[in-house]
């Protein structure tokens, strides 16, 4: 991202969102970007993956030395955004529209079964709790195999139960299926447990970027842990 | 198991539900043959309901009721077939180009208000006396309810879910069949179940006016022969077949669709 901007036309009122973005995402990193309300977390996302149309700046998906186009983005939002007329395996499915019927039903069975939901493949939405919900959404996005998954604060509504086990779940996930995941969060906690970089904005600007090199899985209570998440609060809060 | 004992349990309230909503007809018929037997209604002028009973057999026998009840459902069959293939596409139409709104919407509102039956001495001038003006009737009454349901459907489509398909890369086309249709199934079958309704109520009127078979013929036909009995069967008719129709409409509808309990 080259000086990345979006500004929202508001009645007579100019909103500035995003006021210049530089950041480098390696392929198959995790990057958690974390911010206060109103930083410019969600436009960001929202404006990698064509959902906001970007007033300024430059996106651009780098293979080798060469630009690449046609990277398949999906985005994992902060509701399930379920089709509530479909069951769990349909939803699941429902990005695979132009493939053979045989290999949709191994795609999604083989989702089903990695994310806990084979039992629940004929539930429908509103049969199924939040945190399954959401899990269902994940494998969704998996399912339509993408090389860059956004993910915006998927986990925020959930309870703090539910949310450590995704919290894992998500690690498990993105060790496996080495994805590139850029993934919004207002938890420092959680920015520190996901990310291998995690960026600060602030105002629709980068405040900071800060390597996390710790091994996968993380423990909260490790020194190490607690100094990351303290370097984050402390850019966050301006100390 | 827990599915038995829920299934189970569910089919025990829908036949609570149904015993319970027979009590008061059930009382009505007593209090009315009780007043009868008494001789505290003119036989004259509200046949006991025996008499009624024996007037809807003797029609049944002769097939007059027959004739006339399949008159009046040939025409509501086509009729409210007609209004749906007019107004479902109309009001996707409408919908899906927003910029259309505001060229149909005056034009709609104002035929929306214009009740069905005023228009039948029109329609009689314009396509006849055979079955067009009836049809033509039914299509006014049943076009509205379809449209502005089906027009609520589309244009509601939850915009989150849109961001979904925008997000796999869905075409229009797409984002239609898979998004917006289905979400705005359960207004569609609203909408048409409001249409049957009203082409029924619209249909019975434009019998009264201008037929020669049909339920409101035979209606019309019953007080100018002074006989009540048969206008009471005929009420009856009407009402026992707009349930029925209604019942098995959302019955089909719903196993189609899937939308039963949403609604």
């Amino acid at each position: 991202m080259k000086d990345l901007k979006k500004t929202y036309h508001i009645k007579n009122c100019e909103i500035k969102a995003l006021s210049g973005i530089n950041l480098e995402v390696e392929d198959k990193s995790f990057v958690t970007v974390v911010g206060r309300s109103g930083s410019g977390k969600t436009t960001l996302l929202r404006v990698l993956c064509g959902l906001e149309e970007k007033s300024g700046g430059e996106i651009s998906f780098i293979e080798g030395n060469s630009s690449k186009a046609g990277t398949k983005i999906s985005m994992v939002f902060q509701e399930p955004r379920l089709m509530h007329w479909l069951t769990v395996g349909e939803n699941m499915a429902f990005s695979l529209r132009k493939e053979d019927p045989d290999i949709i039903k191994h795609k999604v069975d083989r989702h089903l079964d990695l994310l806990g939901l084979k039992q629940f493949k004929d539930a429908f939405p509103r049969q199924i709790s939040g945190g399954m919900a959401q899990r269902v959404a994940l494998g969704r996005t998996l399912c339509y195999d993408p090389e860059v998954i956004l993910m915006d604060e998927p986990l925020s509504a959930l309870d703090a139960f539910t949310r450590q086990v995704l919290q894992k779940e998500i690690v498990k996930l993105f060790i496996n299926q080495q994805k590139t995941v850029i993934f919004v969060t207002h938890d420092v906690d959680e920015a520190v447990l996901l990310g291998q970089k995690a960026v600060i904005l602030e105002d629709g600007i980068i405040k900071k970027q800060i390597p996390i090199e710790l091994p996968y899985p993380r423990d909260q209570a490790q020194d190490k842990f607690f100094k990351y998440r303290q370097e984050i609060l402390k850019t966050i809060m301006g100390d | 198991m827990t599915v038995v004992i829920q299934r189970n349990c569910r089919r025990r309230i829908k036949i609570h539900k149904t015993l319970k909503g027979l009590i008061v007809p059930f009382a009505i018929l007593i209090i009315w043959y009780m007043l009868s037997a008494a001789g505290l209604l003119n036989n004259y002028i509200i046949p006991p309901p025996v008499e009624i009973l024996e007037t809807a057999l003797a029609l049944l026998k002769k097939g007059t009721l027959s004739k006339h009840v399949m008159a009046s459902l040939y025409r509501v069959f086509v009729g409210f077939s007609a209004a749906f293939v007019l107004a479902f596409p109309t009001a996707v139409l409408v919908g899906m180009a927003s910029a259309l709104e505001d060229y149909v919407n005056p034009l709609l509102e104002f035929i929306r208000h214009i009740p069905p039956i005023a228009c039948i001495p029109m329609l009689i001038l314009w396509l006849g006396i055979g079955e067009a003006p009836k049809i033509a009737v039914i299509i006014l009454a049943a076009f509205f309810p379809i449209f502005l349901n089906t027009l609520n459907g589309v244009v509601g489509c939850d915009e989150k879910l849109l961001e979904v398909g925008q997000i796999f890369q869905f075409t229009a086309k797409e984002k239609f069949l898979k998004i917006i249709l289905p979400s705005a199934m359960p207004s569609v079958i609203v909408g048409m179940r409001l249409g049957l309704g009203y082409s029924w109520r619209a249909l019975i009127g434009a019998e009264l006016i201008a037929a020669s078979a049909g339920i409101g013929y035979m209606i019309m036909d019953a007080e100018q022969l002074s006989r009540p009995d048969i206008i009471i069967v005929g009420i009856i008719i009407i009402g026992v077949l707009g349930y029925l129709i209604d019942y098995l409409f959302f019955s089909l509808t719903g196993k189609m669709s899937g939308v039963k309990e949403r609604i």
